[in-house]
């Protein structure tokens, strides 16, 4: 998984450099550091619009959901949606959809406020909503 | 040929009432012209208009037999007589298409077809009479004859069967049995009820789903990489403009703004820059009182000329508590700053290095927890500065290192003093490890020894608290004395004396720890200043709260001599070149004595042009300047006037008992083109400290006379 990840830097990137704002403190970094300093850490993406306090929950339901289903050889993705989904359910009422993955599209049609897009660990891209 | 008709419809007849006729070929009985709402159009193409044969006369004026045609139009005669065009009934369909057309899937092209269904069928409806010869009847009457074989097969059956059953038995109950069957009007009879049907409303709500919108994105790993990325750097920016101000310097060490050589520049274009401006102050520095050549100089007053109020920003609250000139560089001077207030000691003490080449701010700034009352430089390494501070710490910087921290600091283990530190010295001596003399109200006199990592004290002395001689029965008193100041002297280096706040002048010895070797009574109030004479070993200065300062003979118990100056006196000093000049500082005013001069009265004084009170005077070793603290953060600078510096430039060496005020040649000299030796070291202070057995002598005299 890592060669791919680096292939893709590398071909879709190339040499070229980012911008001046970005480089202060990656730049000296190497790929190594960068992808340790990934783990455990997630972004939320703007197109999430979950109010801060659904927010802050959904997204410790869906980390610890990750957290609890990743054995010594990998993630198990269905097991953890299936988890993700169900706390949710419980916790919020019924009709959650939970997309876990490396690399997918979507074009969905949510209920408003119940939206959270967010990367974790550097390699998974998370949505969960409500429909 | 289909016969031709003539739609009925009955033309109203103009005002005359002729019928004109419409066509030869129409129906002779009836003419009739043609509405009027027809127009002129031509009626076999007009597709739309409905052929309707059976139309009433009265109805001209139905609109619902003519929907299309709202003209109303007047005819005129001559239109009115126009020949009607002759009107056909055509078998067509009006409404169907002219051609179909289909797709044949067969041929796999478009086909059309011009045989076109004409038929419409306007009404129809089923009769019931059959025609007997029609199959339909045969239909009709087969249906019927199974209907009525049925029917009796299953009345025989019926009865067959219960015929057959109950044959043993009872015919009569069978008989009743089939008549229990066979339900009539007499043994029969129905009821019927029917219950109250509820009503049934039907309601209904609809509600508004919840608010959706459609998202749609995309995840690839390289975006995933890129927020992560983008995440880390604004995280790191944010991180980095707060402390940037801190880490800025020492980070740009390839940045050419910054280096050390583009600092020796800024502060070599800093000076120079001061210097032009400063020009007239420089001049005054260096050549006044030089150029202006007094006459008669030796025997009139001399004045102080201000040159500068060294100062800046952080100084302004506080107070000037010592002031120290380098002993190797002449233009060096350290100001320590503190507060002399007991109550409000405002937190730190500054101790700012100035160099006269630049007034305008300090070589170096350094920062001390608690406010600094005592500095000295050593006098072998004069980066060295000991530093006394208000809580009794002292410390010791070099100032040449570049984090602003003492290389030692005394603190409660190493037994720091308990009370202010008043006075630091050094010792001459550094055969061994470097060592300086500390003096504070706590009553002791410590020596600390600079060790390897720490400073060692060893308390010198401890000063007991002595009774009044003169007075009555003091009884015993417990604790020790408040030192103020000390000063050893240059000439028997383990004597000192020591200045207390009862007003005490103690005499010690290095080698007596334990006791005084002499106290000097005289003073009423606390001895705020005690000096050596510099050329004469017994004879030392003391100024005091009391408004005095005395001049003392260590020969005898009482002071020698005495000026009452009004006011209280902060500090005195010898002048480092005379031993008969000095320069005391009271609250308001710098006052120079010339005791050759005038044994009474002061020679010169100043006068402090701003409302702040003057805290210190330092003579500096080599110029005739001098530096006057005082208790708004300032140092004023003041330049001696010749006569009160006479022999600080050049003495011509025959001349032994009258002393030319300056290096210019006077008429005294004989040669004026002739090099005049400077005179040596050796010579001036035997010279000086013959000046001073003179005053003394003289003072003495006095003094036997007067008893």
């Amino acid at each position: 998984q890592m060669c791919i990840r680096d292939r893709y830097q590398r071909r879709v990137h190339g040499d070229y450099k980012l911008d001046n704002s970005c480089t202060e403190m990656t730049e000296s970094m190497s790929t190594a550091d960068i992808k340790r300093m990934m783990i455990g850490k997630e972004i939320i993406k703007e197109m999430s619009d979950m109010n801060a306090e659904m927010l802050t929950e959904a997204k410790d339901i869906v980390i610890s959901g990750i957290e609890s289903n990743t054995a010594s050889t990998g993630l198990n993705m269905e097991a953890a949606a299936k988890n993700i989904k169900d706390t949710l359910d419980k916790k919020y009422g019924p009709s959650w959809h939970v997309i876990l993955g490396e690399g997918y599209s979507f074009d969905v049609s949510a209920q408003e406020k119940s939206v959270l897009y967010m990367y974790y660990n550097g390699a998974y891209g998370i949505l969960i909503y409500k429909a | 040929m289909p016969p031709k008709l003539v739609p009925a419809r009955s033309i109203p007849t103009n005002s005359t009432g002729k019928k004109t006729q419409i066509t030869p070929k129409s129906n002779p009985k009836k003419f009739t012209k043609r509405n009027s709402r027809m127009g002129n159009m031509d009626v076999n193409d007009d597709k739309r208009i409905p052929e309707n044969p059976e139309i009433n006369e009265e109805d001209q004026d139905d609109m619902y037999q003519n929907p299309y045609q709202r003209r109303e139009r007047e005819w005129t005669e001559e239109e009115l007589n126009q020949k009607m065009p002759t009107k056909v009934l055509q078998p067509n369909n009006p409404n169907s298409p002219n051609n179909f057309t289909q797709f044949s899937f067969k041929d796999r092209v478009f086909k059309m077809d011009e045989m076109v269904d004409q038929m419409v069928i306007h009404f129809a409806y089923d009769g019931e009479f059959i025609y007997k010869e029609s199959p339909e009847y045969d239909i009709q009457e087969a249906i019927k004859e199974n209907r009525e074989a049925l029917i009796k097969e299953a009345k025989n059956a019926m009865t067959a069967d219960d015929l057959s059953a109950h044959k043993e038995a009872d015919t009569e109950e069978g008989l009743k049995k089939l008549k229990r069957t066979l339900r009539n009007k007499f043994n029969y009879n129905e009821r019927q009820s029917q219950t109250v049907n509820e009503v049934i409303r039907e309601r209904g709500v609809s509600t508004q789903p919840p608010p959706m919108k459609r998202l749609n994105l995309e995840l690839n790993l390289w975006d995933v990489w890129d927020s992560y990325i983008n995440e880390f750097n604004k995280v790191s920016t944010e991180g980095e403009t707060s402390k940037a101000q801190v880490k800025e310097k020492p980070e740009k060490s390839d940045n050419s703004l910054y280096s050390v050589s583009f600092k020796r520049c800024l502060k070599i274009m800093e000076r120079m820059v001061v210097q032009n401006e400063q020009q007239e102050q420089y001049w005054d520095y260096k050549y006044y009182f030089t150029e202006k050549d007094m006459p008669d100089i030796s025997n009139s007053e001399g004045s102080l000329l201000p040159i500068w109020r060294i100062t800046s920003e952080k100084q302004r609250k506080k107070h000037v508590t010592s002031i120290c000139w380098n002993p190797r560089y002449s233009d060096f001077f350290a100001v320590g700053l503190g507060s002399y207030h007991f109550n409000r000691q405002a937190g730190q003490g500054y101790i700012c290095c100035y160099s006269l080449k630049n007034t305008t701010y300090p070589e170096y700034f350094f920062t001390t927890p608690k406010g600094v009352m005592a500095l000295d430089f050593h006098p072998k390494s004069p980066a060295l500065l000991a530093v006394g501070l208000y809580d009794g710490t002292v410390m010791v910087f070099d100032i040449r290192s570049k984090h602003k921290k003492p290389i030692y600091q005394s603190t409660v283990r190493t037994m720091k003093h308990t009370e202010p530190v008043w006075q630091i010295f050094w010792n001459p001596d550094n055969s061994k490890n470097y060592s300086f003399y500390s003096i504070s109200s706590d009553g002791r006199v410590t020596n600390w020894v600079l060790m390897k990592n720490k400073l060692e004290p060893e308390d010198i002395m401890k000063l007991k608290l002595v009774a009044d001689t003169h007075g009555e029965d003091g009884g015993n008193l417990i604790g020790l004395a408040c030192g103020l100041c000390f000063d050893f002297n240059k000439f028997e280096p383990n004597t000192f004396l020591v200045g207390t706040e009862e007003g005490k002048i103690h005499k010690c010895n290095l080698s007596y720890s334990g006791q005084y070797q002499y106290t000097f009574e005289g003073h009423i109030q606390a001895v705020y200043k005690v000096r050596w004479n510099y050329f004469h070993p017994r004879t030392f200065i003391s100024a005091s709260a009391d408004w005095t300062v005395k001049i003392w003979d260590t020969k005898s118990p009482g002071p020698v001599m005495s000026f009452d100056l009004g006011t209280q006196v902060v500090d005195v000093s010898w002048a480092p070149y005379s031993s008969v000049v000095f320069a005391a500082c009271t609250l308001e005013k710098v006052l120079v004595y010339d005791l050759e001069y005038d044994k009474v009265g002061k020679r010169g004084e100043t006068k402090q042009p701003k409302q702040s009170k003057l805290t210190n005077i330092a003579f500096s070793p080599k110029d005739p300047v001098i530096l006057v603290g005082d208790d708004h953060g300032g140092v004023t600078l003041f330049k001696l006037s010749p006569n009160l510096t006479p022999n600080l430039v050049k003495v011509p060496k025959s001349d032994e008992k009258k002393i030319g005020p300056d290096g210019k040649p006077i008429e005294t000299k004989p040669d004026p083109k002739a090099p005049i030796e400077p005179p040596t070291p050796e010579q001036i202070a035997a010279e000086e400290e013959q000046k001073m057995e003179k005053i003394l002598a003289l003072v003495g005299k006095f003094d036997k006379d007067d008893l």
